[in-house]
């Protein structure tokens, strides 16, 4: 109806045919692997066999993906222009457009006992920073576990990425801390699972 | 059967699984009422933990949880218009609504008697029905083994929201994962890449704490900045009284809500939330209230108003009871075949071959005490839920201030503790990690993840049985479709796939067709069609 709903189909149009090419691509080198292992011998089915149904299965999801996404776009399309089509030979109706989205957003709410902040989110590049310290503090872990220990380890990860979210820095910390002593205590007292020392070995 | 309760009753009387019981539904109750923290999230964060404890501890946590977490999800349903789980989903409207109209604690009030009631109905059914499919299962072959997994996986494709083509995909995705590892039949080493600690294959655990826990915190920290919600206050007292009085006049509607959810559950790949929209579909379809008083005036309205909340709690009285009820029935084709109803049975499954139990008809010949101890948990967990469920809608205010940022840290440091205890080593924490951006990924193509985690699940049985089967008759592929028990399956996947594609292409047509009209009638309606902007993010 508007702009921005044609090119918000257009992204999804787009988004399958990437989602359809990824999963032929996959298909296509998976089949070539499963015919490199023994697939059939002597009558016996192999190993390569159900690795080369399942490639062909992908191959063939992936370009019926395609296929029916352009399909559905098209008739999408002309949907919409008989639509127009509709609509042209009256008064064109712009507040029912606008009543949708009004009703939902601002309810006249009951009684408010509190507001929440359950929203992280942000915006611009903080978005792919914020992505960022989440995987590189996993690597962090997975490279300074054994020499830093875990609970040191781990309350810098998870102070990391708690603070990373706009949280205030002492809430951030603290979290860190209680994060990883309680798990370091439930996994090493209670469960008997051995976490890595490093430094710490000897306490 | 006395003698197996008493042993079973003794198994769930210990003071560990009491103490593990009220720690999961603590757990199962905060996870559930937090927007967009489902159960099969917090099945994947309690999975470390029932790691380490004995089998009939572990089985009570995910069972407890679960219950919990289903009826929690209604809580943001009503207070934030947003559904806690996916299952609270189709009444999330009537919820929010009535939480308007200043009768919020009323809606949760029902919809948590609701819930007991479709968890008990749902239990008996499992109870009931299990070891009769169970005996029935013990005639199996590697045939019917072959195609109740077939079957299991066209459920879940069928199922999934959205484009089927793309839960096939997720399927294809699940089954190759599931071929990583040594194979079945020669021992030959597949998709490992030279790295020896692959060839026992992909840890289904550490898979699913990365497809669902990992990947929900990826989303979060890359989430676009959105509003802050203000919170409505729900007055716990005094509503216990016209809760039941609701629930006494609704008595019908939450007997059809459990038996739709202890039917819809038991199917293989139908979970709690598809038997929730069936049972709300059907209540609000046959309602008997009239929506509005023929009466004027402000007193007319008025009525008409109070009508409309009846229909409301009468949908919700159908719909909660059923996801319950689901929760449980998802179990029966967990226990008698081994084939998981929904992704929390799979995480089960996966949990209880750790513990050298295989789901299946041998639980009911060899592990008759775990398996009463299981049925008798079920009771113990719907029962609980009924005074920590009001305790939990008193506190939802405050369970819902807890900050999302917290949140997050928590579930990466347990991901990343679960993963790694696993085999105390980094190569889980990897993994996890990988399918933390998978499933990112996914769930930004639209791509469902249920199927995935059937498809690991259920890959290894798929292609043993098939394998088996063309072993032992040299190729003869007539047996896979001439035997009676073989065949019955074989019409119902068949039906199954045929109905997915047919149905979705009815419905489109049909609400194309609809909105043509609407506009060709010069109404406003149009602007209600299918693509009209949701409220929601």
């Amino acid at each position: 109806m508007t702009a921005q709903d044609t090119s918000s189909a257009a992204g999804a149009l787009r988004g399958n045919l990437v989602i359809g090419a990824v999963t032929v691509a996959v298909g296509a080198v998976v089949i070539p692997y499963g015919a490199s292992m023994p697939f059939i011998r002597e009558g016996i089915p192999g190993p390569g066999l159900f690795p080369m149904m399942i490639g062909g299965l992908l191959v063939l999801f992936g370009a019926l993906l395609a296929l029916t996404s352009v399909l559905a776009a098209r008739r999408e399309r002309r949907h919409r222009d008989a639509l127009a089509a509709a609509h042209a030979g009256e008064e064109s109706v712009p507040a029912a457009d606008a009543a949708a989205p009004a009703e939902g957003a601002a309810p006249e709410p009951a009684v408010i006992s509190s507001v929440i902040d359950t929203d992280v989110g942000s915006d611009g590049p903080r978005r792919w920073v914020n992505g960022a310290i989440l995987m590189g503090g996993i690597v962090f872990f997975v490279l300074f576990a054994e020499i830093l220990g875990f609970p040191l380890t781990m309350a810098l990860l998870v102070t990391a990425i708690v603070w990373s979210l706009r949280a205030r820095w002492w809430v951030a910390v603290l979290t860190g801390a209680a994060t990883s002593l309680a798990l370091w205590a439930m996994f090493e007292q209670v469960l008997m699972v051995q976490l890595p020392d490093g430094i710490l070995r000897g306490f | 059967m006395i003698e197996n309760f008493q042993g079973a009753l003794t198994l769930v009387a210990d003071p560990t699984t009491i103490l593990v019981v009220l720690l999961a539904g603590v757990f199962g109750l905060v996870i559930g009422s937090l927007p967009g923290m489902t159960a099969t999230l917090a099945a994947a964060l309690l999975v470390p933990f029932t790691f380490f404890l004995e089998p009939v501890p572990a089985i009570a946590a995910i069972i407890t949880m679960s219950a919990m977490t289903i009826f929690a999800g209604d809580i943001p349903s009503a207070l934030l218009r947003i559904p806690g789980t996916p299952s609270s989903a189709a009444y999330t409207e009537d919820a929010f609504a009535l939480t308007r109209r200043g009768k919020g604690a009323l809606g949760l009030g029902v919809s948590l008697v609701a819930s007991v009631i479709g968890g008990l109905v749902g239990s008996v059914v499992l109870i009931f029905v299990s070891p009769v499919l169970g005996e029935f299962a013990l005639r199996f072959t590697s045939y019917e083994y072959f195609w109740v997994a077939v079957l299991g996986l066209t459920a879940a494709v069928i199922v999934s929201r959205g484009s089927q083509l793309k839960g096939g995909i997720a399927l294809m995705a699940g089954l190759l994962i599931s071929t990583v590892g040594l194979d079945v039949t020669l021992g030959h080493p597949r998709f490992t890449f030279g790295e020896e600690q692959l060839y026992r294959g992909v840890d289904f655990i550490a898979a699913m704490i990365g497809l669902f826990g990992l990947s929900e915190v990826l989303r979060a920290v890359t989430a676009r900045k959105g509003e802050s919600m203000p919170i409505p206050r729900v007055d716990g007292a005094g509503a216990i009284r016209p809760t039941f009085r609701a629930v006494w006049r609704n008595r019908g509607r939450i007997a059809t809500g459990s038996g739709i959810g202890g039917v819809v559950g038991a199917l293989p790949g139908a979970g709690a939330d598809i038997a929730a929209w069936i049972a709300y579909a059907v209540t609000r379809a046959t309602s008997r209230i009239r929506p509005g008083g023929a009466s004027t005036g402000a007193e007319g309205a008025e009525e008409a108003r109070d009508a409309e909340d009846d229909r409301r709690v009468e949908a919700i009285s159908g719909a909660a009871s059923a996801n319950n009820a689901g929760i449980a029935s998802a179990y029966v084709p967990t226990l008698a075949f081994g084939i998981p109803g929904d992704t929390i049975t799979a995480i089960l499954i996966g949990v209880l071959l750790v513990k050298g139990i295989t789901p299946g008809p041998d639980l009911f010949l060899y592990q008759t005490d775990t398996l009463y101890a299981l049925y008798l948990l079920f009771i113990v967990a719907n029962l609980l839920l009924l005074p920590l469920g009001f305790l939990l809608i008193r506190a939802s205010g405050f369970v819902l201030r807890i900050p999302r940022s917290v949140l997050m840290g928590l579930i990466v440091a347990i991901s990343i503790c679960g993963a790694f205890a696993i085999n105390n080593g980094y190569l889980e924490v990897g993994l996890m990690v990988a399918f933390g951006i998978l499933g990112y990924l996914f769930e930004k193509g639209g791509i469902p993840l249920a199927p995935v985690v059937l498809g690991i699940v259920l890959g290894p049985i798929v292609e043993r049985n098939f394998m088996q089967s063309v072993i032992k008759t040299n190729w003869d592929l007539t047996q896979f479709f001439t035997r009676p028990i073989s065949a019955v399956l074989i019409v119902l996947v068949v039906l199954a796939i045929a109905s997915a594609p047919l149905t979705g292409w009815l419905g489109r047509r049909s609400a194309r067709a609809a909105e043509l009209r609407a506009a060709g009638a010069g109404g406003p309606g149009a602007a209600d069609g299918p693509d009209a902007p949701g409220p929601l993010p």
